[in-house]
């Protein structure tokens, strides 16, 4: 079969660190995987400020920047470079050359002085005596212009600065400035920094259609996610990934948590409406979501489940006489690190990082992760029932208050940790130190990550009984032991309770179930995306650009 | 020992560092070396390996041999261990690794202790990273310490004191002799750059070499502990394919600019006859490689040479191989063995003379068990066993130790006054010494004055204040080790002497006891106490997972029951037959739920037995005005049958407290959680059977002391009111299933004192 060309649309904003988006992983293995395949080859189109980031992370993860093409936009718009500069100038730098001249005469002075010093205290001779404290006079009297000039000077600068620093917190012109964008703006519109960054980030959008509609040879183009209504202007065929649109169901939750997700709902909903062909993860998300609520075409939904997340190999220690131990220690020092590093307090930094033990819930904070209810079994698990685990989180709390209140209501400030930025390896190593893995999530676009992600470092998982997990786990006697309500906390304890005086009972019967899963690889994934392109691509007209 | 040469203990394990060292020990005359047997199972060991060979030379008995070799000498080998070495060894080389392993070399080796230090990466000093450690520092080992430098110049960035005990012990390699298969058949750059991604620091270098390489043909040797799928990585290979590898590549690139720290790779590469390219400002500059053709002064020029080289520019090529040979003479064991005799012969003079000394009378060991806050009750009497086992343990293990037990000065004068309770050393042995204490706070200057004068001159302090005892003698520094008998110390303790908590409980995880952040410094003193004592299963896990106390740390030791003599049991039909409720005033002894449960037990059950309180503060039940109790003189006080059958005794003093518990008709403990109570032990001991509430440290102390308890649910006044009838109805027949005597017995102090005593002895 000849060569055939796929692309891959990509316009994730400036802001966007790839390493650490779960997009990003995604892509990772989506790539990885699709190097194999000798009769595809994909082209990845993406803003010129994301090129950089993106090679960096996929060489950084192995992947030769052979097996694939990347086009880009031409330069980057110059407002962005002018945030850039800006960003680049705030970071510190080395004292300057004239602070480090001053700073080593000042060390040269205050030697001299020591020394004259000792010899006065030390001399028996009278004349020398006089000698010194004569020389040390005249150097006195020598210096002491420059000092007073010098500390003029300095005074002066200080004077300017503070009048700089006053004029600048005048806050009239500012008052004023803000009166002038409320009056322009519409209602409901967002601030204006986030708005040009909005718009900015369109543009580009549209900018790389534009060059993606300049290539002919690639037959079809797919897009990760809902993210960018520009993709709907490639005039060759589109298929385009929708995860999820959990708003749908978490509406007062959303609406009172983050406020500016109304903006990037509606960006997601236009970038839907201008499309006709869809993946997703899970037929629930198929159902429920784009054909129910989003009324697309059943037969214009296709379901492609995910892989398993294997994150073994990144703490997997080999060539020891006991790589179990060496595996575990490696795991400890990371988890060691990642305290240090995110602790907010000395005790988190300080922590005997093999002595803790703990139940570990990966996830950020939204109001669908259900970790309140997760918070109030933890409280009954620990308070009640003397379980001695910690609960690791992994989400910012500032994020939702309501977490924030009910830790320190409930003062589990020491037992509850949120580890809030861990790199991949981190989040193995927190997997495979773990007595167990929760998840209680409400709605996810496919069965959760944790399933796979946990099983493949040697920890068993409890989960929410939620469709796109019962998609995934089928035996009904697994279901009882892993799956509990989400909706009752009550249920949720005693699910963790009996999982974790039965850990190596659950753990057996999750790894034949994870063993099963692992049959299918990323080449899996990759197969059916292309067969899916494939069958686009012989379609053959291009596709009538949608209007965004 | 031998007559001139000592046995040697050289404790380490890199493979390439024993070839070279283990030889020319045995060329300086000493024949018995031993070497240790594990090494730590993590990513930093990668180049270590065990050998067995030395052992037939040994003439030690065989089941001393055999204790050194199962010691972990990475850590911590136990102090009986060190006594077996101390026996038979007079020399131990050693390296920074783990510094519970420093501090234990400096504890417990009683000859010449060398630290072999090879350099540290990134400029680090030995000194710097030895501050971290606390005392006892290697300093404490005085003149017998060594620092065994392997290039003359890495103690020039040290501590005065660490330069003052320098000796200079080369590295070398064990062959040197230049070999002639060279052939570089192979144009790729040979690298070598271990665990790029378990390594942080090796990690960066492998950036470094890419971007230094970008556009060459280069290949990464080195064992990778964690999977890439880096295609230039090779990972370990065996030692014929290493071998080929330096035959066949073109060239080596070593970028290291390391001041102090220079790898074996480089040489093996010159003895293979493989070109070698490096940068200059590093190690190989004081080593001779200033002025080679194979060094370069940038990047920009290695990238030239390295073209040329795998371009086939034989003349550079040879110019190099001739000229680098220089490098390995640094290396040269025939070089060094002077100036190896020359040390060695230094280190065994000096360990000699130090030898030669008066003997000195020794005393025993000083242990203060120090109760630091005024606590009655429970705890008091657990800190007094405390001592007493130390004391029996220390001489049935024929240590003999002397125990001090120290007490707070103010409370002793409170209840020297108060006739109705016993005197805070009321049952304490002649045997034990008494002291008083008072605590005083210095800030950090006054704290690293008092270090610095008891010899620890790298102390710095990472605290605004500290705390020390002062008994009004020697702030007990009299004493090898302190014990304190409860976590509660509000401020870092001096570190003057190491010291140990004795820890019963964590109850504030359970308990709204004190707000949050109030326990921080309880915590911090955990975590740098040389030990910390648990008696049950659970603490033992929050000392873990709660305090975050290392796991070595955390010693399980048998609870402490005190002796109970049986007292008569007079008749119950001529007193109003009663059940015995032992409480204080803390919030997690339930008393509101008991009170529920005791109205529940009288209005609707038609409870036949009165209830006596008794314990610490009791006295006060009725009339706190703390949150958890300001209701219960109200509740009490709207029924008529529970003021009429509750009746407070108040504190006892043990005798009395003993002859209520005698007659009572069981013991009632519905407390919630801690760390179990002895009460229902004592009652044990008295025939009298106990109701308790179910928690885990009952449970422990159910099953270690098979008391057979009844049990309720301290959460629901319902039942535990239905289970205070079913325990009058069945009080009798609850005797008989009570352990006799003799079983009891056996978890007596002279029976479980010894391992107290195992479990502090190390820290001395």
């Amino acid at each position: 079969m000849s060569l055939r060309h796929f692309g891959i649309y990509l316009a994730w904003g400036p802001r966007v660190d790839l390493q650490k988006e779960g997009l990003g992983r995604l892509l990772v293995a989506f790539l990885r995987a699709a190097a194999t395949r000798e009769d595809v080859r994909f082209v990845i189109a993406c803003p010129q400020w994301s090129r950089t980031s993106l090679l960096t992370l996929l060489e950084s993860e192995g992947i030769s920047a052979s097996s694939f093409d990347v086009v880009s936009t031409e330069g980057v718009p110059l407002i962005l470079r002018m945030v850039l500069a800006r960003s680049r100038e705030r970071r510190p730098r080395k004292p300057s050359l004239p602070r480090r001249l001053l700073a080593r005469i000042q060390s040269a002075a205050i030697r001299h002085r020591q020394r004259i010093e000792r010899r006065l205290v030390a001399t028996r001779s009278l004349a020398t005596w006089l000698g010194i404290t004569v020389y040390a006079l005249m150097l006195g009297v020598l210096l002491f212009p420059l000092v007073t000039v010098a500390w003029l000077v300095r005074a002066a600068y200080r004077a300017f600065l503070w009048m700089a620093r006053a004029l600048l917190g005048i806050r009239w012109p500012r008052a004023a400035f803000h009166q002038l964008t409320a009056a322009l703006s519409l209602p409901g519109e967002e601030a204006w920094v986030m708005r040009l960054y909005r718009l900015m980030e369109a543009a580009e959008g549209a900018k790389l259609a534009e060059v993606v509609n300049r290539i002919g040879h690639v037959k079809a183009w797919y897009c990760p996610a809902a993210f960018w209504p520009a993709f709907n202007q490639i005039s060759m065929p589109r298929l385009m990934c929708v995860p999820d649109v959990v708003t749908a169901d978490f509406p007062v939750g959303f609406a009172l948590a983050e406020p500016e997700f109304l903006k990037n709902v509606e960006i997601v909903e236009r970038a839907i409406a201008g499309s006709q062909r869809f993946v997703t993860y899970s037929s629930g998300v198929k159902w429920n979501t784009l054909v129910d609520r989003y009324s697309a075409r059943p037969e214009a939904v296709a379901v492609v489940p995910h892989a398993c997340w294997d994150l073994s190999p990144s703490i997997r220690v080999s060539g020891f006489l006991d790589n179990d131990a060496a595996t575990r220690k490696y795991c400890e020092q990371q988890l060691k690190q990642a305290l240090f590093r995110i602790g907010s307090n000395p005790y988190v930094e300080g922590f005997a990082s093999e002595s803790i033990r703990y139940l570990f819930y990966p996830s950020q904070f939204r109001p669908n992760k259900n970790v309140l209810t997760l918070l109030r079994a933890y409280e009954y698990l620990l308070r009640d029932r003397f379980i001695q685990e910690k609960l690791i989180l992994t989400g910012d709390p500032n994020r939702l208050p309501a977490i924030r209140d009910f830790i320190r209501e409930y003062r589990l400030e020491n037992d509850v940790l949120c580890l809030h930025g861990l790199t991949t390896i981190e989040l193995a190593a927190c997997y495979r130190l773990a007595d167990l893995a929760v998840n209680p999530s409400l709605s996810e676009g496919g069965c959760p990550f944790t399933l796979t992600e946990a099983l493949s470092v040697g920890t068993p998982v409890v989960m929410a009984r939620i469709p796109v997990t019962e998609e995934v786990v089928l035996d009904e006697t697994l279901r009882e032991m892993m799956l509990f309500d989400p909706y009752d906390w009550q249920d949720v304890a005693s699910r963790i309770e009996w999982a974790l005086r039965n850990r190596e009972l659950l753990l057996a019967a999750q790894s034949e179930l994870y063993l099963a899963l692992s049959k299918r690889t990323w080449r899996n994934v990759v197969d059916d995306y292309v067969a899916i392109l494939d069958g686009l691509a012989e379609v053959s007209t291009p596709v009538e650009a949608a209007i965004p | 020992m031998a007559d001139s040469f000592p046995r040697v203990m050289w404790l380490l394990n890199h493979a390439a560092a024993r070839k070279f060292e283990i030889a020319m020990l045995k060329k300086l005359g000493f024949s018995e070396i031993f070497l240790p047997k594990s090494f730590p199972q993590e990513i930093s060991f990668r180049s270590a390996s065990v050998d067995y060979s030395e052992d037939a030379n040994l003439t030690i008995p065989a089941e001393d041999l055999a204790i050194l070799n199962a010691a972990d000498w990475y850590r911590e080998p136990g102090r009986d261990t060190w006594e077996v070495a101390n026996k038979h060894f007079d020399v131990l080389f050693f390296i920074l690794s783990d510094l519970l392993f420093i501090r234990s070399v400096a504890k417990h080796f009683r000859g010449a202790a060398i630290l072999r230090g090879y350099g540290l990466l990134r400029g680090a000093s030995y000194t710097e990273f030895l501050k971290c450690s606390g005392p006892p520092t290697l300093e404490s080992l005085g003149r017998r310490f060594w620092f065994g430098a392997a290039y003359p110049h890495l103690a020039e960035i040290e501590s005065p004191w660490f330069r003052q005990r320098e000796v200079y012990l080369p590295a070398g390699l064990d062959d040197c002799a230049a070999q002639a298969e060279w052939s570089g058949e192979n144009p790729t750059v040979f690298i070598v750059c271990p665990d790029v991604s378990g390594n942080d620091v090796y990690g960066d270098l492998y950036r470094e070499y890419k971007e230094q390489l970008k556009g060459f043909r280069y290949v990464v040797g080195g064992a990778q502990s964690l999977a890439s799928s880096d295609p230039n990585l090779l990972g370990w290979v065996s030692e014929e394919r290493h071998r080929r590898n330096m035959r066949e590549f073109r060239v080596m690139f070593y970028n290291n600019t390391e001041p102090n720290h220079v790898h074996y790779h480089p040489f093996e590469a010159i003895r293979a006859g493989m070109p070698l390219v490096f940068l200059g400002g590093g190690m190989l500059d004081r080593l001779g490689g200033a002025g080679l053709p194979g060094r370069c002064k940038s990047v920009k020029e290695a990238r030239a040479k390295l073209g040329q080289i795998l371009a086939g520019d034989g003349k550079l090529t040879d110019d190099i191989r001739a000229s680098q040979i220089q490098l390995l003479d640094t290396l040269d064991p025939r070089k060094h063995e002077p100036v190896w005799r020359r040390g060695v012969a230094r280190i065994l003079s000096e360990l000699k003379a130090s030898r030669v000394r008066p003997v000195r009378s020794s005393r025993n060991p000083r242990i203060a068990v120090v109760v630091p806050r005024a606590y009655r009750g429970g705890t008091l009497r657990s800190a007094k066993l405390l001592a007493q086992a130390l004391w029996t343990g220390s001489r049935q293990s024929g240590e003999d130790a002397d125990v001090v037990f120290v007490y707070p000065q103010a409370a002793t004068q409170a209840l020297r006054d108060d006739e109705r309770r016993d005197k805070w050393d009321a049952g304490l042995p002649s045997t034990i010494a008494r002291r008083t204490l008072e605590w005083r706070e210095l800030d950090s200057a006054a704290a690293l004055r008092a270090m610095r004068y008891a010899g620890h001159s790298d102390w710095v302090p990472s605290s605004a204040h500290y705390l020390t005892p002062d008994d009004g003698v020697k702030q007990l520094h009299d004493c090898d080790l302190w014990i304190f008998v409860s976590d509660r110390l509000s401020a870092p303790v001096l570190p003057i002497r190491p010291y140990a908590l004795a820890v019963y409980d964590y109850l504030q995880r359970y308990v709204n006891i004190f707000s949050t952040g109030t326990d921080a410094p309880f915590l911090a003193a955990a975590r740098a106490a040389e030990r910390v004592l648990v008696t049950t299963h659970f603490t033992e896990q929050d000392a873990l997972t709660y305090a975050g106390v290392s796991r070595e740390k955390v010693v399980r030791v048998p609870m402490l029951a005190p002796e109970f003599g049986r007292l008569e049991r007079r008749s119950m039909e001529t007193d109003r037959p009663y059940l015995l409720w032992t409480t204080n005033l803390a919030p997690h002894k339930n008393h509101y739920k008991a009170i529920s449960a005791l109205r529940e037990y009288y209005a609707s059950l038609d409870g036949q037995l009165d209830c006596r309180v008794s314990g610490v503060d009791t006295g006060k039940l009725f009339k706190s005005d703390r949150a958890h109790l300001k209701f219960l003189a109200a509740i009490v006080a709207d029924s008529e049958i529970l003021s009429k059958r509750l009746q407070v005794l108040g504190e006892l003093p043990d005798n009395l407290y003993r002859r209520q518990l005698a007659n009572a008709a069981f013991l009632w403990h519905p407390g919630r959680i801690d760390n179990g109570t002895f009460s229902v032990v004592e009652a044990a001991h008295m025939g009298v059977p106990s109701l308790s509430s179910k928690y885990p440290a009952m449970e422990e102390i159910d099953a270690q002391f098979g008391l057979n308890l009844t049990w309720m649910d301290a959460d629901d006044p319902s039942e535990m009111g239905r289970q205070l009838k079913w325990m009058e109805e069945h009080a009798r027949s609850a005797r008989d299933w009570l352990p006799a005597e003799a079983d009891l017995t056996q978890h007596g102090l002279d029976q479980v004192s010894h391992q107290y005593w195992r479990a502090l002895r190390e820290c001395l």
